[in-house]
């Protein structure tokens, strides 16, 4: 479908094609990176804040150039999709074109650009314009540019991504700012290195050779992987801390009358702390309370008290109306806590998956996640209301080892957020191995700390445990036969996710004429290696710390006796990852006990430089080597060697 | 795969746009409260079939088509499905497919029926409604409103209920009793309007009988197992029991849409659509002579003119697909302006450009992904994903998949579209599945060829030298040919480096930790072959069994892209692929290492398979020789008895191990 009028608008100042030089058909070969088939030549964006009658608005207009290189480049360009949502934005100013390597041009009439919409739901709509350039094949350049009217909204706090799925030989990015006597723009690049230079009143950012967007395991989560720039007006005088402070002073402001605990909050949380016979007891009941009382908004009620520019609920509101967003869960816990005598702050953390918390930098959307602080006698513990699963100060993963600003009646505090290390997964194999090599027993799985929370989403998504009982025991065989696949969560905070069923292993250890071959580690023996890759672009990330105990009894053959074999060295790579194996027996029953810890990850080792991949991917692949050792098990008749 | 763009930009207070999309799906608003639930819906709610260890069970599936003499049809379906356990809350949804401009979506509810007296009902403002069309597709007529619940714990009784109005293109029908789901009751009702009569195909054949209910024909089939996922299954369709369903009248005058007596009518309609699509224009001419320059022999000419529609990019465009327009071609002379097309615009243009050169070509519709899927009792283009195209061989060109005595006499069969198969070659999912060769006269459906093992042929050369504390130094060189190649190929266009880290994932995955590098590969698209060579290190290959003790699998490499059904009993028919592979791998030993047990020969042959390995010692080398044959062909469940050791002599050769000792020194 055509939207003509989207097209009618003659071209604003990006509506020229930027001429062509020889050497953007030089070569045959991409330049940042060899491996590519496509190639932006440049990439750039432009962005005017603007002010009139109708209100604040902020244009941005992008133009990029592609050079295709070979015929999967040219299938990825052979239709581009942009998206944008219906009323809060419009596109503008579409040009598409294909140049060859003679010359010629083959650009897009409007009557070729089509808009639909990609998905409509509770009055909200987001459209799509989809446009196929003509003749895309190797050797050719694609180049297509657009403005984006986005309306009330001005770059400020904004994020914007300067990578894309295919490496650019030139990203480019210009903000032309609102002018404000108060008040001046900052851009800042992260996760890439860039200067800023201001420009007859626009600060620009030119950035060369830039990487596409590579998929590597453990690599550091959402923004965080990504080279962004970011953009925030802020107060002429230099920032610092005591623009924070008067900030939380004003947040204190406004949070105080909505977090007053009036009759009902505080009977509520009277009944819930009652005989509750410790602190953690009573913070346990509060904050589970809360969790099981309020349930999120979903995204139609979040935009329609945007749209209504509703105000905050007060913590009596929100307890009245059983839902909220995660500032109101919040506001509601500071309430009840408050109203039984705890005391209790507002916490605004950032996410170590978003844009990081700068002191230095007047950046409000990096401090996105709200948390509640009680103090104990033992100093402040930090809770989220909003976790569905897992202990009360369980934090989510992405605020472990994260900063914090802790808002408190006259004062401002920094805080690192404790990293939990109870997050674990322990494995109990009974298992007896046939004279045929068939291992054949119960397993039991038990998962704890953000395990859990991991466990229970994938399945509500995946929903399906079998394949999830196979994920958690990286048991990838089509062999493994799983039966009698039963599942529980323990704990009154669901702290504990419980699994068991019965599994057969057909010819998993191997037989010879003589002998037996026995992986004791099972599972583990079967993993694929963690790190396959020997380059790394980024570094390495956990996303929390976890423990893994592994205990397997194996039931050897009556007539078998370990002829040879031991258990490995233990691997030590301090402080990012250990592991020990300890063999037992077999005792007089036969039985074999093989017994392994693994810890990955820890509070101070959550990401490890670039620089350092390498010795982390030997480590691993230590541990891999490990995993598979192999004891012999010969004829009663054979003997030990 | 597309170049989707988001804008780049995220601002802090609105998600991105694709966050924004997905969130928007999840978000399903209730208005919650004791709403009232429909009278067919209430007598299911108490049923709770047993269905073994399914996740979620459909109470029942329902659609009733209203047809009008004028064409008119209403369609109404209705459905409940109950949650079982916590993995079948995903069940707990419902979608309605129409196709905009031809269809008018009457109304679409739902409730979620949590215990007798906690009613949830969904309607038009919780439903989200999407574009179905694909990552390849520029625009479709094509969309879906869906209903889901917001959380439905076990025990969740999820239904839903639909009513649109269709002019529909053809008097033909299909349903699904089987599901992914187990289904209850699952019924197909049919309405004609006086004058028409239904002609009714079931399969299994004649597992299905109609009945009356008043105007209604019902067929209608209860307690129907789950669809069974087994490996090296030729498609879905073996594995279900469907219906289908024609009208046809007698009377003039009268119509619910078009009718199709016999295949030579599908084929003629088929023809009859894309007739007017391949007229020549000066383009189209300079474009076919230019091609076929200095090629005098005609199957070379059209080698030449299938490489270059295969290097066009796949672009669907799915508009107008209520009035036929799906079945259509684009004009070839736009399709090759644009540089662009999906597979019948493809197809079409190669025919036009080949009749410029003198080439008879015809359209053949086939379907794509399931060789199982086209039965020959029920004519209808409906039965149809995907277009390839016919061309008139020679007699003195032998090789490739040539068809002998088609209708239209010897043709040779190729996939525009594919561009990872070369000329001389099909896919292997349209080897041997029933074909149309569109044709005004004489088209008709035709069997296409299957091409012999041999055609898909793996030659694999390892040779490394084992270091005393189990690590190896190797070469790899693989030489691929047809859908081997195929597979092959496909990945490698993806990119060099994309390529060597996959053959870095396959490598590690058989031998531990890998460090791939000199990986050198010679792609020869136009002759359908690939090979590969590598140099590979792995430090810990074989394992230390003690002091004096190692071991190791002397097969190194798993096959690749090789499915291995493992389990003892089958309920599926089995689709072995036709492929033959030579293995040869040369161990040389560390000094001071001495064979202590070499895994056992094996020799295995059938009507269909042949495997052999076997494992020599010479001195201080291991020499491990591999090859298995399978005829491609489809094999009957009760035939896996027959076939069931192959597969376990192929895990068999793979996993056993050699067991070196240190000599005594």
């Amino acid at each position: 479908m055509l939207v003509g009028l989207l097209f009618a608008a003659p071209a604003n100042a990006q509506g020229e094609w930027e001429p062509l030089s020889p050497s953007d058909f030089t070569g045959d070969k991409p330049v940042v990176s060899d491996a590519s088939g496509a190639e932006a030549l440049f990439w750039k964006t432009h962005v005017v804040d603007t002010f009139d009658d109708a209100g604040i608005k902020s244009i941005v207009s992008h133009y990029i150039r592609v050079r295709i290189f070979t015929a999967a480049g040219a299938q990825h360009f052979a239709q581009v999709r942009i998206e944008y949502q219906k009323r809060a934005s419009y596109l503008s100013d579409i040009a598409v074109r294909t140049v060859n390597r003679d010359g010629s041009t083959l650009e897009l009439s409007p009557r070729e650009i089509h808009e639909d919409v990609a998905v409509r739901v509770g009055g909200h709509e987001w459209r799509a314009v989809t446009f196929a350039p003509r003749q895309v094949q190797p050797g050719s350049i694609v180049e297509y540019r657009w403005t984006e009217t986005i309306f009330d909204a001005i770059s400020h706090g904004i994020v914007i991504e300067l990578q894309l799925e295919i490496p650019v030989r030139l990203v480019s990015v210009a903000i032309r700012p609102l002018p404000l006597s108060d008040d001046h723009m900052s851009v800042m690049p992260m996760n890439i290195g860039a200067a800023v230079n201001s420009v007859r009143g626009e600060l620009r950012c030119d950035i060369e050779s830039v990487p596409g967007i590579v998929d590597e395991p453990y690599a550091p989560l959402g923004l965080r992987s990504r080279g962004l720039l970011l953009a925030f007006y802020e107060p002429n005088e230099v920032p610092g801390r005591h623009f924070w402070t008067a900030y939380a002073g004003e947040l204190q402001q406004s949070i105080v009358p909505l977090a007053t605990p009036d009759a009902g909050v505080r009977d509520f949380a009277a009944g819930l702390v009652r005989g509750a016979g410790s602190f953690a007891d009573s913070a346990s009941r509060m904050v589970r309370g809360c969790r099981r009382t309020i349930r999120p908004l979903t995204e139609g009620e979040l935009r329609s008290r945007i749209r209504h520019q509703l105000k905050p609920p007060t913590a009596a509101m929100t307890l009245a109306d059983g839902r909220g967003t995660d500032l109101d869960a919040c506001v509601l816990l500071l309430a009840m806590a408050r109203g039984v005598g705890f005391e209790a702050r507002l916490v605004l953390s950032e996410s170590r998956a978003d844009v990081p918390f700068r002191e230095d930098l007047w950046f409000l959307g990096s401090l996105n996640v709200p948390l509640v602080a009680l103090r104990s006698a033992e100093g402040w513990r930090f809770a989220s209301p909003r976790e569905r699963h897992g202990d009360w100060d369980l934090l989510p993963w992405a605020c472990e080892s994260a900063t914090a600003l802790m808002i408190g009646n006259d004062a401002l505090e920094t805080v690192q957020l404790p990293v939990t290390v109870r997050s674990r997964i322990e494995r109990y194999a009974d298992l007896s191995l046939s004279a045929e090599g068939t291992l054949e027993g119960e397993i039991r799985v038990r998962l704890g700390g953000h395990w859990t929370r991991d466990w229970l989403d994938h399945v509500s998504i995946a929903g399906d445990m079998d394949s999830t009982l196979r994920r958690i025991c990286r048991w990838p065989t089509a062999a493994l036969e799983i039966s009698h696949l039963a599942a529980r969560i323990e704990g009154e905070d669901s702290s504990w996710v419980a699994l068991a069923a019965h599994v057969r292993l057909p010819g998993f250890a191997q037989v010879t004429s003589s002998r037996i071959l026995l992986e004791p580690l099972a599972w583990n023996a079967r993993t694929p290696p963690v790190f396959e890759s020997t380059s790394r672009r980024q570094p390495v990330s956990f996303a929390f710390p976890w423990v893994v105990l592994d205990t397997l009894r194996i039931r050897l053959p009556g007539e078998f006796q370990v002829e040879s074999g031991q258990a490995p060295d233990d691997v030590a790579a301090d402080p990012v990852m250990t592991e020990s194996v300890r063999l037992q027996g077999p005792d007089q029953d036969h039985v074999l006990v093989a017994v392994r810890e693994q810890r990955i990850g820890g509070p101070d080792a959550m990401r490890v430089a670039r620089g350092a991949y390498s010795v982390i991917k030997d480590a691993f692949d230590e541990v891999a080597k490990h995993d598979r050792f192999v004891l012999s098990l010969g004829r009663a008749a054979v003997g030990k060697r | 795969m597309s170049g989707r763009f988001s804008t780049g930009v995220v601002r802090a207070a609105r998600s991105t746009l694709s966050c924004g999309i997905v969130g928007a799906l999840l978000a399903v608003p209730g208005t919650a409260g004791a709403d009232h639930l429909p009278a067919w819906l209430e007598p299911r709610l108490a049923s709770v079939p047993d269905v073994g260890d399914a996740h979620a069970v459909y109470l029942l599936r329902e659609r009733r088509l209203v047809s009008r003499a004028h064409g008119a049809t209403s369609v109404r379906e209705r459905g409940a499905v109950r949650v079982l356990d916590p993995s079948g809350s995903r069940w707990a949804a419902a979608s309605v497919s129409y196709c905009r401009g031809t269809d008018a979506l009457r109304s679409f509810r739902a409730w979620v029926v949590k215990s007798p007296g906690d009613v949830e009902q969904l309607g038009e403002h919780d439903a989200t409604d999407v574009s179905v069309g694909g990552p390849l597709t520029l625009e479709s007529d094509v969309r879906a409103r869906v209903l889901a619940a917001r959380d439905a714990p076990p025990g969740t009784v999820f239904a839903w209920e639909s009513e649109i109005d269709q002019d529909p293109l053809l008097a033909q029908w299909e349903w699904s009793f089987t599901q992914e789901l187990p289904v209850a009751r699952s019924r197909f009702v049919l309405v004609l309007p006086e004058g028409f009569v239904a002609d009714a195909h079931a399969w299994p054949a004649d597992s299905i009988r109609v009945r009356r209910e008043g105007s209604d024909l019902v067929w209608e089939r209860r307690d129907v197992p789950a669809r069974t996922v087994e490996p090296l299954q030729s498609g879905t369709y073996a594995a279900r029991e469907w219906l289908a369903v024609s009208a046809h009248t007698t009377q003039s005058g009268l119509s619910v849409g078009r009718e199709f007596e016999s295949w030579h009518a599908v084929a003629a309609w088929s023809a009859d659509l894309a007739a007017h699509q391949i007229e020549t224009t000066p383009e189209l001419r300079e474009r076919a002579l230019q091609l076929a320059r200095g090629l005098e022999n005609p199957m070379e000419r059209a080698a030449a003119i299938g490489r270059f529609v295969q290097g066009l990019n796949y672009v669907a465009v799915e508009l107008g697909l209520g009035r036929g327009e799906g079945y259509r071609p684009r004009a070839a002379a736009e399709v090759l302006r644009a540089g662009y097309g999906d597979c019948k615009d493809k197809a079409n243009l190669m025919r036009a450009l080949l009749a410029i050169v003198g080439q008879e070509a015809w359209l053949v519709p086939v379907f794509s992904s399931d060789r199982e899927r086209v039965r020959e009792p029920w004519p209808s283009p409906l039965q149809f994903n995907h277009c390839i195209i016919a061309i008139r061989a020679p007699e003195a060109f032998r090789s490739g998949p040539i068809l002998e005595s088609s209708p239209l006499g010897r043709v040779f069969l190729f996939d525009p579209t594919d561009p990872a198969t070369a000329f001389g070659d099909l896919p292997r999912d349209e080897q041997g599945s029933l074909a149309l060769i569109a044709d005004a006269v004489r088209g008709d459906l035709v069997r296409l060829p299957t091409l012999p093992a041999e055609a898909n042929q793996v030659t694999r050369n390892v040779r490394v030298a084992l270091r005393d504390d189990g690590g190896l130094d190797g070469r790899l060189e693989e030489l691929c040919q047809g859908q081997a190649e195929a597979v092959q190929y496909a990945a490698y266009a993806r990119g060099a480096a994309a390529y060597q880290r996959g053959l870095e994932s396959w490598i590690a995955a058989s031998l531990g930790p890998t460090k791939v590098d000199s990986v050198a590969v010679l792609a020869r698209p136009e002759s359908g072959t690939i090979e590969v060579r590598a140099h590979f290190t792995t430090p810990a290959f074989a394992q230390r069994v003690g002091e004096a003790m190692m071991t190791f699998r002397p097969a190194l490499l798993t096959p690749r892209d090789q499915e291995m059904p493992e389990d003892s009993t089958r309920r599926t028919p089995i689709a072995l692929p036709g492929t033959a592979m030579h293995e040869s791998v040369e161990i040389s030993l560390p000094a001071g290492w001495t064979v202590d047990e070499l895994p056992p020969k094996i020799s295995l042959r059938s009507d269909v398979y042949t495997v052999e390995a076997e494992c020599t010692n010479a001195s201080d080398r291991i020499v491990f020789r591999r090859s298995w044959h399978t005829q491609p062909c489809v094999l009957p469940a009760d035939r896996y008895p027959d076939v069931h050791p192959f597969f376990a002599a192929l895990a068999r050769s793979g996993q056993a191990p050699v067991v070196l000792v240190q000599r005594v020194r």
